[in-house]
């Protein structure tokens, strides 16, 4: 035999032996892992359930009580005219109705604000002389107390109320409740700059919106 | 279309595979199984989300208007004179020509417009440089009922001189446990109190009280 032949020989076994091993390791590896299991069972019913998603939010009423927010809810009191030194809370609660965790945030945005004039003849923009501000607590008792008095309300509510405002995301567990105390004020030291005169009442419309989405692990 | 074909995808017989339709096909073989990856999770991912808006909250302003009534009274209390205030179109009222030597009695109501709670009127004259404040009208916690519905009392000048009404929604700056540190009690006007302004440095001046009628312009 050629050396040249018997070198492409002894390839070829080479190759075909490492190929044998390497079916014996996968078989024993197999043959180590592997447990045979039967059973049997008269019926079976594949049952898929489908993940209950459900965000419910009321605000308090001045009973007490709490009432399912809709699009149609009017959370503040119509009747209220702010002037300076007026603070108005209103409580909101969250609950995961559902079976699934979901992370929420809220929303507070300006759908619309009326021009009118003031005391010296100038226009002005009523949003612009208004502080509003958040409070998350776990419960109805924590979030009251977090909204003690006056002084704490003006403390808590010091964000100028521009257009659009967005609180950071909580997680909020199944049958599990958040509250969430919204305030609304207008500082003592605003003046007669925002003291109207005429018929144009100077309003706001302001829109809250509770998100909530889906945990993605 | 056929090009395209015989140029990416055809095989002659008996000829060797072209690299680019090899290529072609390695390309078509791994976009497929990308494709179907994403077409299952895709398919089998839900995604939930929910949200509740309240829409329309109102917010209003309230505004603080008053009227202003400037008269003298005589002894026997009847309305010697009455002094017509002139009004801007945005109701700041200027009475002209008071005189020295007289007794001015203001009287100051809020109006029917007025829907402030509280409020008070600054009162200044040519030829001073002070500014006085008229204590709250509306709700006031340093009077007995909590709340004042008028304000009268009775103004002296030492020079003939023109005096501006000015009406002031919230809580003024002198009243009494104001946390406001610049409060003056020697300008704050309180109930059926004279006060005495003086015009031009002139201190001295002579009482006198004349007869007339009423007057009530809006501020």
């Amino acid at each position: 035999m050629k050396p040249q032949a018997k070198k492409t020989t002894i390839k070829k076994i080479a190759l075909i032996f490492s190929l044998c091993l390497l079916v014996i390791w996968s078989l024993l590896g197999t043959g180590a892992s592997l447990a045979w299991f039967g059973d049997s069972s008269p019926e079976i019913n594949n049952i898929f359930h489908f993940a209950d998603f459900k965000l419910t939010v009321s605000h308090r009423l001045t009973d007490g009580k709490w009432e399912e927010v809709d699009s149609g809810t009017e959370i503040f009191d119509k009747q209220a005219l702010y002037e300076p030194g007026y603070v108005q809370v209103v409580y909101l609660k969250v609950e995961n109705k559902g079976d699934t965790p979901f992370n929420f945030y809220t929303a507070v945005n300006v759908n619309g604000c009326s021009q009118a004039t003031n005391v010296f003849g100038q226009t002005f923009l009523l949003q612009d002389y208004l502080k509003f501000g958040l409070k998350v607590a776990d419960t109805e008792e924590a979030m009251k107390n977090s909204i003690s008095d006056r002084k704490v309300a003006e403390e808590v509510a010091n964000m100028p109320l521009h257009n659009y405002y967005e609180t950071d995301t909580a997680k909020l567990d199944p049958n599990a409740t958040k509250y969430i105390a919204l305030i609304v004020r207008m500082p003592e030291q605003v003046n007669n700059i925002a003291n109207y005169r005429g018929s144009t009442v100077p309003k706001v419309e302001l829109g809250i919106t509770v998100k909530a989405d889906q945990i993605i692990d | 279309m056929r090009k395209f074909y015989n140029e990416y995808f055809y095989v002659p017989k008996h000829t060797k595979i072209r690299e680019k339709v090899m290529l072609t096909r390695v390309i078509t073989s791994v976009a497929v199984v990308v494709f179907s990856l994403l077409a299952m999770s895709f398919s089998a991912y839900a995604y939930f989300s929910h949200d509740v808006t309240s829409g329309f909250n109102t917010i209003k302003a309230a505004t603080f208007q008053t009227k202003i009534e400037v008269q003298i009274i005589d002894e026997e209390g009847a309305v010697a004179e009455k002094i017509t205030p002139i009004t801007s179109n945005y109701k700041i009222f200027k009475v002209s020509g008071l005189k020295a030597g007289k007794t001015y009695t203001v009287r100051i109501t809020p109006t029917k417009q007025s829907s402030a709670t509280t409020g008070f009127v600054t009162v200044t004259a040519t030829g001073s440089d002070k500014t006085y404040h008229t204590q709250q009208l509306g709700i006031d916690e340093n009077v007995k009922g909590g709340k004042t519905k008028e304000m009268i009392f009775k103004l002296l000048v030492t020079d003939t001189t023109d005096i501006v009404f000015e009406a002031h929604w919230g809580t003024s700056a002198y009243y009494p446990k104001s946390k406001d540190s610049k409060r003056k009690e020697e300008l704050y006007i309180t109930q059926n109190e004279e006060i005495k302004i003086i015009i031009n440095g002139i201190t001295e001046h002579t009482e006198e009280n004349v007869t007339d009628t009423e007057n009530t312009p809006e501020y």
